[in-house]
């Protein structure tokens, strides 16, 4: 079925708060990536988007970003918030297939009337997000979910493009991430707006906590936060959620992100097209200067279609 | 439109016995598709729920517990009642003799120890697919 008549099909039942509708918009978005503007353009005319808070959850592998979030989103809930979860893994460079199991730490939240959670394959995406990111949170603010929470890809030292993505990025980070030289490395290191020690059950959480705290000092980044939590005994995730509460605003309304995560979503935008182009040659085949000239024409060709839609 | 399977896999009831749903899993990963994984120990609302909140093409349970028919048929009405027109195939310890009455139910495929993993991915991308056209 055309994308189109898809997109009616399912649009009454979406403005219903029906999460079906939803599930599949979002399919609808990730499926049809070359029509996504035109899809997100006729929506936000169709159904006037809410003003969500979105939420960057990050940091490598086994830290305990999903148990994190599950804590953390049961503060939200209790509030009475809707909130929206994005939950992304890696897909297989060699077989484009994914292993989704994050989901797997918070079944408890599945049957939560005021909770959606939704797993993503990050489709090539090398950023610790998926390319369809900024759509599907365009999506779910139309659905009008309060909170808006993504946990990233495991992510490595320099995959940061949650920071554009999301207005407030929280950095999970472990008693045993390391010495202290990795906390002054760049990348995934700067682009926090607050740091949470989860684990402070493991010995050494002191030492590392008053680690991260010395390197904020020295940077003069006072406004960072840095707190330590531990998903394991349920301890710590008050504090943090009043934080986040308190400087809702101040994140919501910052206009400061707002110009590069309209560059990096353009930028985003031509990747996953060449992508999408080059998905149907071979690496052992091509012979690089004609595929250089078809890549360029397809750009040209794409640009000129797409060019004047936003 | 794109032709990326998705399917989630669980594992409904008492039995915590997964390795063979996890195996199951990461063959369909290899071959292509989108696996999300639920872990051992679901209710049939939530892996219900969760099929619909991922919007997934099949849902493969895996059921070694002896409690396949009540948990099926549990799983396949409230498939129903949701209106989610997700088919459901299944894996496991299952007697010869419960194929026909599960088949009956509306299970669209059951797999029985001795199964090969090339057979059942191939079944379930032709399920698959067949829903996608």
């Amino acid at each position: 079925m055309r994308w189109k008549e898809r997109y009616e099909q399912l649009l009454p039942k979406f403005k219903a708060q029906n999460k079906t509708a939803l599930a599949k918009m979002i399919s609808l978005l990730e499926d049809n990536y070359l029509q996504t503007w035109e899809i997100i353009s006729r929506l936000h005319s169709d159904v006037q988007p809410k003003n969500s808070y979105v939420l960057g959850v990050t940091g490598s592998p086994g830290v305990g970003k999903s148990s994190f979030i599950s804590r953390l989103v049961s503060f939200y809930s209790n509030k009475g918030q809707n909130i929206g979860i994005i939950l992304i893994d890696p897909s297989s460079p060699f077989s484009g297939g994914a292993f989704l199991g994050d989901r797997v730490r918070m079944f408890d939240l599945t049957n939560s009337s005021n909770v959606y959670i939704r797993s993503i394959a990050s489709r090539g995406a090398m950023g610790g997000v998926c390319n369809s990111i900024y759509d599907i949170i365009d999506v779910m603010k139309a659905f009008g979910f309060d909170t808006i929470i993504i946990e990233t890809v495991g992510t490595g030292q320099s995959e940061i493009d949650i920071f554009y993505a999301c207005d407030t990025t929280l950095l999970i980070l472990s008693p045993d991430s390391g010495d202290e030289i990795q906390i002054y490395k760049a990348g995934i290191m700067e682009i926090a707006d607050c740091y949470i020690v989860n684990k402070i059950d493991l010995p050494n959480s002191k030492r590392f906590l008053m680690y991260l705290e010395n390197y904020l000092d020295s940077q003069n980044e006072g406004d960072k936060k840095v707190f330590g939590v531990s998903s394991i005994e349920n301890k710590g995730f008050e504090k943090v959620y009043e934080w986040l509460e308190s400087s809702r605003k101040y994140f919501q309304n910052s206009n400061l992100k707002e110009n590069l995560r309209k560059k990096s979503r353009v930028k985003n935008y031509l990747f996953h097209l060449i992508e999408n182009f080059l998905e149907g040659y071979s690496l052992e085949d091509q012979d690089t200067d004609s595929l250089k000239k078809d890549v360029i024409a397809f750009i040209c060709e794409e640009e000129g279609k797409n060019g004047n839609q936003n | 439109m794109s032709t990326r399977i998705r399917v989630l896999i669980a594992k409904p009831g008492l039995d915590g016995h997964d390795r063979g749903a996890k195996v199951l899993a990461r063959a369909l990963r290899d071959a292509g598709m989108e696996v999300i994984y639920t872990g051992i120990r679901r209710t049939p609302e939530e892996i219900v729920e969760a099929a619909i909140q991922e919007d997934v093409d099949l849902i493969g349970l895996s059921i070694l517990s002896g409690a396949h028919k009540k948990l099926c048929q549990k799983i396949l009405n409230l498939l129903k009642e949701k209106g989610a027109d997700i088919p459901v195939f299944l894996g496991g310890i299952i007697p010869e003799e419960d194929i026909p009455e599960l088949k009956e139910m509306g299970i669209i495929e059951i797999f029985t120890p001795g199964a090969s993993l090339k057979e059942i991915v191939e079944k379930v991308e032709d399920i698959a697919m067949e829903r996608k056209v």
